[in-house]
């Protein structure tokens, strides 16, 4: 590369000058937020719609689950709460139910004579 | 946009604060962000680099929005910007806790430099790099005048000194870049 004279120099100094990477894209709210001015925000007037009708849907939407609850078939089930102890028990429990050969402190005392 | 038309909402812009002198509404801000943004933050990174530039292309419109009460009519709008832009930069450098870190900065330069001109891949990181070796004084300059084109009398009232010095300035910043511009192959 050969350049001769000031004109040279600018020029190859404008082809080559370093170029800033482009500002971030909220840097003009963020200032706005900064200097105190109030961002747009939607209006109560358009909200207010929006609210009432989910405030209706959600109403709705309970009494049709009670609804349902009280249309759905009641079913007779077979008692089985005695499957529920029997499943319950412990080999501990079981002892209470066998007979025992443990024929205690009074039957002795009646082989001894007393 | 349009010269005339950026132009004219100055115009209008101009005689509105000096009728007012109260704080730009949001729709003046965002104008006058729009017609400058580009060139504060462009002056802003050619003088201090990519370092904090965010930071201080908002500090400088918050100058801007905090000096148009004062500003002086008489003056054009964009030598006034490029002024908060500039002091802007300038004083980014200058502060105490900068210095250090534009030391350590000038050592890595310093390191990538002497390790050859093969490490320098384009003629942008060159630029780059030979206005990072001039002070801050003779890099305000070449961007002032050189980059931006400014007319050295529009420089010497942006810098707050007479032409006199600017064009001293100038010699000396381009001798330097045309001696660093050299050691790397670029004849000038």
């Amino acid at each position: 590369m050969n350049w001769t004279g000031d004109d040279n120099l600018k020029k190859f100094l404008q082809e080559n000058q370093p170029q800033a990477p482009a500002a971030p894209r909220d840097e003009l709210s963020v200032l706005m937020k900064r200097l105190g001015y109030e961002t747009p925000k939607s209006s109560r007037v358009t909200r207010t719609p929006w609210f009432a009708f989910g405030g209706i849907g959600a109403v709705a939407a309970s009494l049709a689950v009670v609804w349902m609850t009280g249309q759905a078939p009641v079913t007779e089930s077979p008692d089985r709460s005695d499957e529920w102890a029997l499943s319950l028990m412990t080999t501990e429990d079981e002892d209470d139910i066998l007979p025992t050969t443990d024929v205690g402190e009074d039957y002795l005392g009646l082989i001894a004579g007393r | 946009m349009s010269k005339l038309k950026a132009s004219n909402i100055l115009f209008d812009f101009n005689r509105e604060r000096e009728l007012t002198a109260a704080p730009p509404s949001a729709e003046e801000f965002g104008q006058l962000y729009s017609l400058h943004q580009a060139l504060v933050r462009s002056v802003i990174y050619q003088i201090t680099g990519l370092e904090a530039l965010d930071d201080l292309v908002q500090e400088t419109f918050i100058r801007i929005w905090k000096g148009m009460a004062s500003f002086r009519h008489e003056a054009k709008i964009t030598s006034w910007i490029y002024r908060v832009s500039v002091n802007q930069a300038l004083d980014h450098i200058r502060s105490a806790n900068r210095r250090q870190e534009f030391a350590d900065a000038d050592a890595q330069e310093k390191s990538a430099l002497d390790a050859g001109p093969e490490k320098l891949v384009t003629n942008r990181d060159l630029v780059t790099k030979a206005l990072l070796k001039l002070s801050e004084d003779h890099r305000t300059v070449i961007v002032l005048a050189l980059l931006h084109e400014l007319p050295l009398a529009e420089v010497a009232d942006v810098l707050g000194v007479s032409e006199g010095t600017v064009k001293s300035r100038l010699h000396y910043a381009k001798a330097d870049l045309r001696k660093f511009l050299g050691e790397y192959g670029v004849k000038i």
